[in-house]
């Protein structure tokens, strides 16, 4: 059994106190393995109040427990700025980053407007640049 | 001699935020058109008006646009309206009592224009109408004789019309901000801050280059850093920066450990606990990321907020605490346990 997974979480438009519960819940089952790496989309994100943000951060810790990394990609200006006034932004920098065209292959993907969790196995997953 | 004005504010007064800076002309966070915005502890209206008075300008009008855009000259506008009758029943009050001589101008940017100048140069020049001119470009000031709108016949915008074939220039070499942008905001609260541009601090200049109006409140363990502006009745709380030229206005709080680096926030301000604000324009609800061009809507109160303690009734209620806690302690403490100054 690889001991693995890959795990892309597209955040909606909106990333406040509903979809961050929703995302933790989720999240929990799919990063019971070591070593996950995970990436966050946030290209689409236009507003995240700080339940949005606490939920990034159980994820981060979650991942950090598990020995894993996880990444932020295609940050749009307003979820960069809201990073930025909470100083999470140095908080995510801390892992290494991978490059845009050597994105893992993910084994899960979340993605945030119909918070489902599908198993896409074997399948390489665009993230918005 | 008897001088009349009208100042016209360009935009609605009720505006509400827009997204982008498209329409942020008309629309400023949270407090309607720039023109009613404070910038170093007044707005611009306010500080026109004062501008104008020091120019022999007993009682200057002010009327607001509205949704719609018009110009300096109404007869160039769209068609008849609420604020085209509004304008001309303005004129005509003015001209009522009797004016020599009528300066319109109209708010869609900042000038430092000396008014006395500008209507001394009008009357020696022995024109019609007057409009200043900064660059080749035209602002919106200008003098125009009353006499020549009472003898005219028509709508009073249609008399003005008729003058400004006969317009003369009137070239202006000071300062000019034409507020196209919110970065164009920012810069003319830096420009006053530092002298630039005409706009004096409402306060106290405390240290060199650190302004500080009344009823300011700032941690012993805050730092404020030259040039910086406080307004009225703000709190700077425990371990804030306060840099970079930021001006904060009246009735903010900055709460614990903050940095606020070359900002301009708004009145009524709240900003978090620990948060890091740099480069931005942040009112109640908004926040205008200057470096990435982008507004975003805060709708965390606990982040971003309008600061409540700033409202009348909490003010009334805090300072009833506050006096009854401060003769409390002073009973039972020395006073350097007080860490606090009161400016």
């Amino acid at each position: 059994m690889d001991s693995t997974s890959n795990i892309l979480i597209s955040l909606p438009e909106r990333f406040t106190a509903k979809e961050a519960r929703r995302l933790t819940r989720e999240f929990e089952g799919q990063v019971s393995k070591e070593h996950s790496s995970v990436v966050v989309d946030l290209s689409k994100v236009r507003d995240m109040d700080r339940a949005g943000l606490d939920s990034l951060v159980h994820c981060m810790a979650d991942v950090i427990e598990h020995d894993g990394a996880i990444q932020l990609a295609g940050v749009s200006p307003e979820a960069a700025t809201i990073l930025e006034l909470t100083q999470l932004d140095r908080i995510f920098s801390m892992f290494p980053r991978y490059e845009e065209e050597r994105l893992p292959e993910f084994s899960y993907e979340l993605v945030r407007s119909e918070i489902n969790s599908q198993v896409q196995a074997g399948e390489q997953q665009p993230v918005a640049a | 001699m008897e001088i009349g004005a009208i100042i016209t504010v360009a935009g609605g007064e009720e505006a509400t935020l827009g997204t982008g800076s498209s329409d942020w002309k008309t629309r400023q966070p949270d407090n309607g058109c720039f023109a009613w915005c404070d910038v170093l502890g007044k707005n611009l209206t306010d500080r026109s008006v004062d501008r104008l008075r020091a120019g022999r300008v007993e009682a200057p009008v002010v009327i607001v646009e509205g949704e719609d855009a018009y110009h300096l000259f109404p007869s160039r506008s769209p068609s008849a309206d609420k604020f085209l009758a509004t304008w001309e029943a303005a004129v005509a009050s003015q001209l009522n009592l009797g004016i020599h001589s009528l300066l319109l101008m109209r708010l869609d940017s900042y000038v430092d224009f000396d008014a006395a100048h500008l209507l001394d140069f009008h009357h020696n020049s022995s024109s019609s109408l007057t409009q200043a001119y900064s660059h080749k470009s035209a602002l919106e000031v200008a003098v125009v004789d009353a006499a020549q709108l009472r003898a005219g016949t028509g709508s009073y915008r249609a008399r003005l019309s008729r003058l400004v074939a006969k317009l003369r220039r009137y070239e202006f070499a000071g300062y000019v901000n034409r507020l196209r942008h919110p970065q164009d905001f920012r810069t003319l609260a830096q420009d006053g801050l530092v002298g630039r541009a005409g706009l004096v601090p409402v306060g106290k200049e405390v240290s060199p280059g650190i302004w500080m109006a009344d009823g300011v409140h700032i941690d012993a363990t805050a730092s404020v850093v030259s040039p910086a502006y406080v307004g009225a009745n703000t709190e700077i709380k425990a371990s804030c920066k306060i840099v970079g030229a930021t001006t904060i206005e009246r009735d903010c709080k900055i709460d614990f450990g903050t940095t606020v680096n070359d900002c301009s926030v708004l009145p009524e301000t709240y900003v978090g606990i620990g948060l890091n604000v740099r480069r931005a324009i942040v009112g109640k609800k908004h926040l205008f990321n200057l470096d990435r061009d982008v507004e975003i809507e805060i709708s965390d109160n606990k982040i971003i907020g309008r600061n409540f303690s700033s409202l009348p009734v909490f003010s009334k209620a805090k300072s009833l605490w506050t006096g009854s806690a401060n003769s409390r302690l002073k009973t039972i403490c020395q006073p350097s346990a007080y860490n606090s100054h009161l400016y």
